[in-house]
């Protein structure tokens, strides 16, 4: 597989409105230095996150997707996150099954306290899609 | 003991004469296609004997159930184990009320593939009843005998129901012993499981290339009983009508998410699929991880909650 010059891969991320979004805001005017590789759109919730938002990001032109809620026990809506979690396990094993490699998705819990941890996350998870590669599975016309 | 049609049809017409239920469900001979069972319902206490039980009802009952109950008609269901769970999905999801059906559990002894029969034995056919041997299916009176090795329907090869459960009344005919092919309902996921992911994908996408997007998946299904299905939906468009490999991944994971935990393992899917889609897999895999990520124990016996619908603190968290 050869990947075209200068490829840099892109992550969607769902933040959750209360405490996510925050907390990728926090990271930003703290100034916290992270991988320009993230595009965020605000959901009111973990729990608003449809699975087929993530096979259409990874179709359209994501290499991965994060969804980023409260805590468990700090969610706005009570539970949003914790059914978004058996939700998306189950989302995240499916697509391993049907030949999509599971560390394109992934879940974690960033308060709106925890600018560091956000940019911590990203940086990670930019640095295991550097090392998979576009998706090469769902883009038809081939990688971008 | 004889595969007693007799006792069916008695208890059909017992049901209907005392106005228990307004008509029966079952399954009735097909007039040009000797090997084909069509369902069937009968409203009048007389005309019971258009019913047949025998080694070739293959058709799932559960989801015609649905539209036939939807004006209120009290239905008796002659119900195998796989529609009686339908029948329950049915229930559990409010799309019927329980008291418009009553379910005339039939024990099951697995259903034969027709098709095949009738290519290689045509004559069996002419049998005017059947017995059940555990391997075979004997025909009586003309005694040919069937192996069930050879003749099984897919989805009974993977049964574990065969003992209808849940229902208002079990008729004592043959059958409902332990389905001796099932030994290990999950061996097609993990065989598959095992594969490198490259390879899972091919297996996938070689299907992706066969599969028409007909839905009869989805028609059969009686999980798939929603008003109005997403599939089908423009406004949002979540599925293109564009055919190509991420639009049909994005059918099958749809439809896959859609009946996780809620699948009853009825096989009617794959049954109606006209090009031998393994949905069954699909389907399968996801109960098998309703069992190893949430504990859930018969995943395919339809609850009152379901376990998509809640939620433990302790859940597994396997995403760092």
């Amino acid at each position: 597989m050869s990947v075209r010059e200068g490829w840099r891969p892109k992550i969607v991320a769902f933040c959750c409105n209360w405490c996510s979004y925050a907390g990728a805001d926090l990271a930003g005017t703290s100034r916290i230095p992270y991988p320009a590789s993230v595009r965020i759109i605000r959901v009111p919730c973990s729990g608003r996150v449809n699975p087929v938002f993530v096979v259409r990001a990874l179709q359209r032109g994501a290499d991965g997707v994060l969804v980023a809620g409260c805590h468990p026990g700090d969610c706005h809506y009570s539970t949003g996150n914790l059914y978004a979690r058996r939700r998306l396990l189950v989302t995240r094993r499916l697509l391993a099954y049907m030949g999509i490699e599971p560390e394109r998705l992934r879940l974690c819990w960033v308060s709106a306290s925890e600018g560091e941890r956000f940019a911590k996350v990203i940086e990670e998870m930019t640095a295991v899609l550097e090392k998979l590669g576009p998706v090469q599975q769902l883009r038809e016309e081939g990688p971008p | 003991m004889s595969w007693a049609l007799p006792a069916v049809d008695a208890l059909a017409a017992r049901l209907l004469e005392d106005r228990l239920v307004d008509a029966v469900l079952g399954w009735a001979r097909d007039p040009d296609l000797p090997w084909q069972r069509y369902p069937h319902r009968v409203d009048e206490p007389s005309r019971v004997g258009e019913l047949v039980w025998d080694p070739f009802c293959a058709p799932g009952l559960a989801k015609l159930v649905f539209r036939m109950t939807e004006g209120g008609l009290k239905l008796g269901v002659l119900a195998r184990g796989c529609d009686a769970l339908g029948v329950w999905r049915l229930i559990h999801d409010r799309r019927i009320a329980r008291e418009n059906v009553y379910l005339l559990g039939l024990p099951c002894p697995g259903m034969a593939d027709g098709v095949r029969v009738w290519e290689e034995c045509p004559e069996a056919f002419d049998a005017a009843g059947w017995e059940d041997h555990g391997s075979h299916w004997v025909a009586v009176p003309t005694g040919i005998r069937l192996p069930k090795e050879r003749f099984l329907l897919d989805k009974c090869l993977q049964c574990q129901v065969r003992w209808p459960r849940q229902c208002d009344e079990v008729l004592a005919v043959q059958g409902g012993s332990w389905n001796p092919f099932c030994e290990d309902r999950y061996r097609q996921v993990r065989q598959l499981e095992e594969l490198p992911l490259p390879q899972r994908f091919d297996f996938w996408r070689g299907w992706f290339e066969r599969c028409l997007r007909c839905f009869a998946c989805r028609q059969v299904c009686p999980a798939c009983n929603c008003e109005s299905c997403s599939l089908d939906q423009f406004e949002p468009n979540w599925l293109e009508r564009e055919v190509g490999v991420a639009t049909q991944f994005i059918f099958h994971f749809t439809r896959a998410l859609h009946v996780a935990g809620r699948c009853v393992d009825c096989g009617e899917c794959q049954r109606a699929c006209p090009v031998g889609f393994p949905l069954g897999a699909l389907n399968r895999k996801m109960m098998k991880d309703m069992e190893d990520l949430f504990g859930v124990r018969e995943p395919f016996v339809p609850q009152e909650s379901e376990p998509l619908g809640e939620f433990a603190l302790d859940d597994p968290d396997e995403f760092r």
